[in-house]
């Protein structure tokens, strides 16, 4: 439970500090992973295996996640030239 | 336990590797690091199904889409340095403390309820369990009494330590966990395959798009 | 007899729904329609009155009183759409159906060529249905829609012909000084629904009886509410200080006047008095109503003594008269009232019909001075308006000889002996005023503009057989239905609606009062031959008095001082430009747009657009979320 905690705060300052878009995605996969353990560790414990299912389901939503994630980020690219989240500014207000 | 810490170690060393390298290839790598050692943890924790499929999905489809939208946009030659103006560390005790804290009073109530961390339960509901949820007959039970502990270990006589371990080894058995899944959810997995399904319609129609005029 | 009484009053509606839309389509035929409402809702009349006197012969029902239709019913509060019939509203109904329908005919002449034909006979028929659902209502909510109905009808026949700036201001001054009186009515009908907790007439008057209800101004909650409704009795019917609007109300056509300001609408005051008999006999301010009633006839005859314009004096003359019924059912005379209402309804419309006769002659021309000598050029309209003079004079044995004298009789045997005196001296003036009227009018030199005698002739029958029908009546309805005094025919049909006081005093002998008022009417009559009837008229003397009298007092003028120049002045210049430019516009609606501005321009910097900030957000906001949840909860 300490691990996943540790793992997820990790994702978290990751998504805050870095600037390219995609290492950012890639930090919010590690948010994910860190919460799956804390299931998986959950079911351990309980001896129930829900948890494993609930995990099965999570990795399949992440996956989906990730592929429409990188389509945007394609797209995005494709009109602003860069990934570099301070430049995509166009909803400021 | 050995193999869990040593697992613990890595994913922890190669997560923070992730955050700091400033080339995305770099952290790419890393982070198909971080999932091997996962799937390390899923196996100390006995979830072996699990583990299979962390490997099979995450470091295997998703790290690819991963280097194929990193080779696409040919940011291999972009560096990237972290912002200033965000003071990463007390924010990392912030939040560390935060989950650590709901962690912490969880287990403390959970604790003060039952005497213990496990529910002590009798061997009869344990083993009326497995059958329920896992579908397993007195046959199959057996069968895996006799694996773990020798054979001619007769089911009633298990102490609650072998209890405990039998359920264990299993829970992270695929057969088990299939049959978990088609009984009890099997709606969520009907669903799931619904969120599939938009996915990949969101995917083709955010690429499909025109491109417009930059802002 | 629902279904006579539902015909009844649903002609004139029909009549007006069918001028009022199709009017110019069908032109003349608009009069027709409008006339055959009218008879068919007179016809209903009689019918009524058939069934209710003979039943009432018999001994058997002698009233009708029904609801047609629950309109309101919220919680407490019912009003009904209820009709009641009794002896009371019988003779209102006759009174309105059938000096109406005479005035229909009449109209048809006077009104022929006027471009607005077909609107004047639609308004006619809507004011005849709203006057019906007044006097035939069951309760003060659907009395208060006829009150409402007829100002309005009014209103839009004073300014009928809106052209004229003059018929205009008419209109709105009539309108707005009956809404005076409609608040006081108004708050009058909520006083009664406080104390009684409906609107009903039996359930009140019932109730009123025994004590029995809410006192919530305390003992004086009847007096209270009786004399708001009188101020709204002030206002419908022209008395103090409620009555400039009448004399302006000449500007509209003449039968209009014959209607509406004679014989039926400012009626609806002295009715709704008499109908409320048991309140005010109860509450006992009666005396207010007396009091206030002759001091307006007074007034208003002085002012009739020196008016130049025909209708002007006939004008007055109405005030004077209503203050007359005023009196009569102020001092508990409540047969006497009506039935000086019944008679006044004849003599009076009568008179402004021929007067608009005398008009219809002379091209149009109102100034008596002008005028002399018609006599042999307008026979009938002479006749039947000498008919109607010595009628209202009170010459003995013709109808405002019985009526007024039964008033003065009953003010003095009730004891308001200074009532009595001051409606004598009134009764002088009327039979002066009048007959200056006639002999300047009728007798004497002609005085007529060439030009105008030229076309002066005699109006032609559909004008002047409603005037010889209306001059039968005046002269001899008095003796018909007055014939011994307390105990004439009519005191016996409608004696029993009315409440009366528990004590009866012996009504002294007829016969002075008689006397006295033959010799006053035949001192105002001579009084008018010597001053006037000379071949050239003594010009008016030119002192103070004479003056004063001319010009109304300049009670006009006062009020545009005091009441209406202050009013717009505080509505000018304090209400619009301070709270209206100020206050609403500059603060509110000004204000409301600068604090969302401010607001928005202050909360605009959380939109980065930087997705991480946003995160950031989320992130801060749950670690405050679940510290909070933790270590607080």
């Amino acid at each position: 439970m300490v691990l996943s905690a540790l793992l997820f705060t990790i994702g978290v300052i990751g998504v805050l500090v870095r600037r390219n878009a995609i290492i950012i995605f890639m930090c919010i996969e590690i948010m994910l992973n860190a919460a799956n353990l804390l299931f998986v560790a959950f079911s351990r414990e309980l001896g129930d295996s829900s948890g494993q299912v609930i995990v099965f389901f999570v990795m399949t939503v992440a996956a989906a996640e990730v592929a429409i994630g990188l389509a945007i980020i394609v797209s995005v690219f494709k009109n602003h030239a860069t990934v570099n989240v301070d430049e995509i500014k166009s909803m400021k207000g | 336990m050995v193999l869990l810490v040593i697992f613990g170690l890595v994913a922890i060393c190669s997560a923070i590797c992730v955050v700091a390298f400033k080339n995305p290839i770099h952290s790419a790598l890393a982070l198909i690091l971080t999932f091997f050692s996962q799937a390390g943890l899923f196996i100390a924790l006995g979830a072996h199904f699990v583990a299979a499929v962390q490997v099979i999905v995450y470091a295997g489809a998703i790290m690819v889409l991963f280097l194929f939208v990193i080779m696409l946009l040919n940011l291999g030659s972009l560096q990237d340095t972290a912002r200033q103006n965000i003071s990463a560390i007390k924010i990392f005790v912030l939040v560390l403390a935060v989950l650590l804290a709901i962690e912490g009073i969880t287990v403390a109530r959970y604790v003060d309820q039952n005497g213990g961390v496990i529910k002590k339960q009798s061997t009869d509901v344990i083993i009326q369990r497995l059958k329920d949820d896992f579908k397993m007959s007195d046959e199959d039970i057996k069968h895996s009494v006799e694996e773990l502990y020798g054979k001619g270990t007769s089911v009633s006589n298990l102490t609650s330590v072998q209890v405990t371990g039998l359920v264990h080894g299993e829970m992270g058995k695929t057969e088990r966990i299939g049959t978990l899944l088609f009984s009890k959810f099997v709606l969520p997995f009907e669903v799931t395959s619904f969120i599939l399904i938009a996915a990949l319609i969101g995917v083709i129609s955010i690429v499909n798009r025109e491109p417009q005029e930059a802002a | 007899m629902s279904s006579t009484i539902i015909l009844l009053l649903i002609s004139p509606l029909v009549g007006f729904l069918i001028n009022g839309v199709f009017g110019k389509l069908i032109g003349k035929a608009s009069s027709v329609i409008a006339c055959v409402a009218i008879l068919i809702s007179l016809v209903c009349s009689v019918l009524l009155f058939s069934e209710i006197s003979s039943s009432k012969a018999n001994g058997a029902i002698s009233y009708s009183d029904g609801s047609l239709y629950e309109w309101i019913s919220a919680g407490d509060l019912s009003v009904e759409i209820g009709i009641r019939v009794d002896s009371l509203t019988l003779v209102m109904l006759l009174v309105i159906t059938g000096v109406g329908f005479l005035i229909h005919v009449y109209s048809i002449g006077y009104m022929h060529g006027d471009p607005g034909y077909a609107r004047y006979f639609s308004y006619l028929n809507l004011f005849v249905f709203s006057m019906l659902i007044l006097v035939l209502a069951n309760n003060y909510v659907m009395m208060f829609i006829g009150w409402e109905g007829v100002g309005l009808c009014s209103y839009l026949l004073i300014g009928f012909w809106y052209e004229k700036k003059s018929a205009t201001d008419a209109g709105k001054k009539a309108f707005i000084v009956n809404r005076i009186g409609d608040f006081g009515f108004l708050l009058g009908m909520f006083t009664l629904f406080a104390a009684f907790g409906s609107f009903g007439f039996e359930k009140i008057f019932h109730d009123a009886e025994m004590g029995n209800y809410v006192k919530i101004f305390g003992e004086n909650t009847l007096k209270i509410a009786t004399l708001l409704l009188f101020v709204g009795a002030i206002g419908k019917s022209a008395q103090i200080p409620l009555y400039v609007w009448l004399p302006d109300a000449m500007e509209g056509p003449t039968p209009v006047s014959a209607l509406i300001h004679a014989a039926t609408m400012v009626t609806a005051g002295v009715y709704m008095i008499a109908r409320s008999s048991v309140l005010f006999t109860l509450a006992e301010t009666g005396v207010y109503v007396a009091w206030i009633g002759v001091l307006t006839a007074l007034l208003a005859a002085t002012m009739a003594i020196t008016a130049n314009d025909i209708k002007r004096v006939l004008a007055y003359s109405t005030v004077s008269q209503l203050g007359y019924m005023m009196v009569g059912v102020g001092v508990g005379a409540y047969v006497s009232g009506i039935f000086h209402l019944v008679t006044h309804a004849f003599f009076k419309g009568l008179m402004f019909l021929a007067a608009g006769s005398v008009m219809h002659a002379m091209s149009n021309e109102l100034d008596m001075r002008k005028m002399g000598g018609l006599k042999s050029k307008l026979p009938v309209t002479y006749w039947t308006f000498l008919a109607g003079a010595l009628a209202i004079a009170g010459v003995p044995g013709l109808s405002g000889f019985w009526s007024k004298d039964e008033i003065l009789h009953s003010a003095w045997d009730s004891g308001h002996h200074a009532v009595f005196f001051l409606g004598l001296v009134t009764a002088a003036l009327t039979a002066f005023y009048m007959f200056r009227l006639i002999f300047v009018t009728f007798h004497g030199q002609s005085r007529v503009d060439p030009h105008v005698e030229s076309h002066l002739h005699e109006s032609p029958p559909v004008m002047w057989v409603p005037l010889v029908a209306l001059a039968v009546p005046s002269l001899f309805i008095g003796l018909v239905l007055g014939w011994g005094g307390h105990d004439s025919a009519f005191h016996h049909f409608l004696g029993d609606v009315f409440y009366a006081t528990g004590h009866q005093e012996q009504p002294s002998s007829s016969l002075p009062f008689m006397l006295i008022s033959t010799i006053v009417a035949f001192f105002g009559i001579i009084s008018a031959y010597i001053l006037y009837s000379k071949d050239s008229p003594k010009d008016e003397p030119e002192n103070f008095t004479m003056e004063l009298l001319t010009n109304k007092y300049y009670i006009d003028e006062i009020y545009d001082a005091v009441v209406v120049k202050p009013i717009k002045g505080i509505s000018q210049y304090g209400l619009w430009r301070i709270v209206d430019v100020v206050i609403i516009d500059f603060l509110c609606v000004g204000g409301v747009s600068l604090l969302t501005r401010g607001i928005g321009g202050s909360l605009r910097y959380i939109q980065t657009g930087i997705v991480q900030s946003y995160i950031l957000s989320m992130v801060i906001g749950i670690v405050l979320f679940l510290g909070y949840y933790l270590f607080v909860r």
